[in-house]
């Protein structure tokens, strides 16, 4: 059990970050998201299976947590999260690093989920095409066509937004 | 042998190059050729790997906070399953010795109770099928309260022999059905005054013991154009 949790927390902390700007929130779907599939890991057969499995389960939890919250009108906290919580970044290019991630994270959720996906996978824990292709039950092949999609859209968006960078 | 690349296709591979995948041994030749003789596509590189490294660095969590997530998670998935790390550790690592017969049964799934929600789902399927089947029996017996149609009418013959012969239509409880100013289709005791005075005035009868005489006025023209309504056929 130790292992499961070990080997996959990363990514899925990682890809609840890319969905969810609520640390809290955050936290909470990943620990239920463990729980349900630990409590039932005994019916997996193939345990290397296990990613793909806690990814469902996670986007199900994810999904019923954020009716949940839509039904009481709970306001997600999309932006602002570092100063509410008095996590302010120690320098003015932390900052700015901050925020520009921020921006692409909004830029990410703002992507299909077909494209969103793999790249939020890809990104969470450096995982390979072969491990995104795995957990998302697709082809390596389709898994780069559709990160490369993503980023092409992404570059779209977020144009500008970045600093100039020079070769 | 390198084979040249478009500002497109090297965008694609710069996409795998990124990721640190395995590009194919030509491709990877072509792309560095690109790279060194395309501005453009050094820039996007450059972009490509900065916008790499800012997600990655909102993304991955420090080592340390995702040790506490651990340690919470396992700790309350201990305490959840009641059964400490054995059952549950060795069966997710495939490393259950233990025949599954030797498991206290509280530990074996309940396949056989239907989740809360799904408990909760036949209940509703249930609720809505009594009341569709009372809705609809509401619907048909006011239809067949508010309309004037009686569901079967049956026949009897007046009783003893009559000139006039009339078969009396009646309702399902046997009761006279006698049409009437008012609507209501149910008069039996009018239906039997003017029997009466119909058996009274047949020709060559003398009137039965007890029967009312009409009184003075009867408007009996009306009576019979009423009465003739239950006047079918002749009883043979």
């Amino acid at each position: 059990m130790d292992k499961l949790v070990e080997e996959n927390l990363p990514w899925l902390r990682g890809w609840l970050r890319g969905r969810l700007s609520d640390p809290e929130l955050v936290h909470d779907v990943c620990q239920e998201s463990f729980l349900k599939a630990l409590k039932s890991v005994s019916r997996l057969k193939d345990v290397s299976r296990f990613p793909a499995w806690l990814y469902r389960i996670a986007e199900n939890t994810l999904r019923d947590h954020l009716r949940r919250k839509a039904r009481w009108r709970h306001l997600l906290k999309f932006t602002d999260e570092l100063k509410e919580r008095g996590v302010e970044p120690s320098s003015a290019e932390d900052l700015d690093t901050s925020e520009e991630a921020e921006k692409l994270l909004q830029a990410i959720r703002g992507l299909p989920a077909r494209y969103r996906e793999p790249l939020l996978l890809r990104h969470a824990r450096d995982l390979s095409y072969a491990e995104i292709g795995a957990i998302l039950g697709i082809s390596e092949n389709a898994v780069q066509v559709r990160v490369f999609r993503a980023r092409q859209m992404l570059k779209s968006k977020v144009a500008g937004a970045l600093k100039d960078v020079s070769p | 042998m390198s084979m040249s690349l478009m500002c497109f296709e090297a965008q694609k591979w710069i996409s795998v190059t990124v990721d640190n995948e395995r590009l194919p041994g030509a491709v990877s030749s072509s792309l560095s050729a690109h790279l060194a003789s395309c501005p453009s596509c050094q820039r996007a590189l450059a972009e490509e790997t900065k916008r790499c490294q800012l997600l990655g660095a909102a993304l991955q969590e420090p080592a340390t906070s995702l040790k506490l997530l651990s340690a919470a998670i396992l700790e309350k998935a201990r305490r959840d399953t009641a059964l400490g790390d054995t059952a549950l550790g060795d069966t997710a690592l495939g490393e259950r010795t233990l025949p599954s017969k030797t498991l206290p049964s509280k530990a074996l799934p309940s396949k056989t109770l239907p989740s809360k929600a799904l408990r909760w789902r036949i209940a509703s399927w249930a609720a809505a099928a009594l009341l569709l089947f009372s809705s609809s029996w509401l619907v048909v017996g006011i239809i067949v309260k508010t309309s004037n149609l009686v569901p079967v009418v049956r026949g009897r013959s007046a009783d003893g022999p009559s000139p006039f012969n009339v078969f009396v239509e009646q309702d399902l409880l046997q009761r006279d059905v006698v049409p009437s100013d008012d609507g209501s289709p149910f008069q039996r005791e009018r239906h039997m005054q003017r029997r009466t005075l119909l058996d009274d005035l047949s020709p060559g009868r003398p009137a039965p013991a007890g029967a009312a005489r009409p009184r003075a006025g009867w408007d009996l023209e009306r009576m019979d154009l009423r009465y003739e309504r239950l006047i079918k056929y002749p009883y043979q």
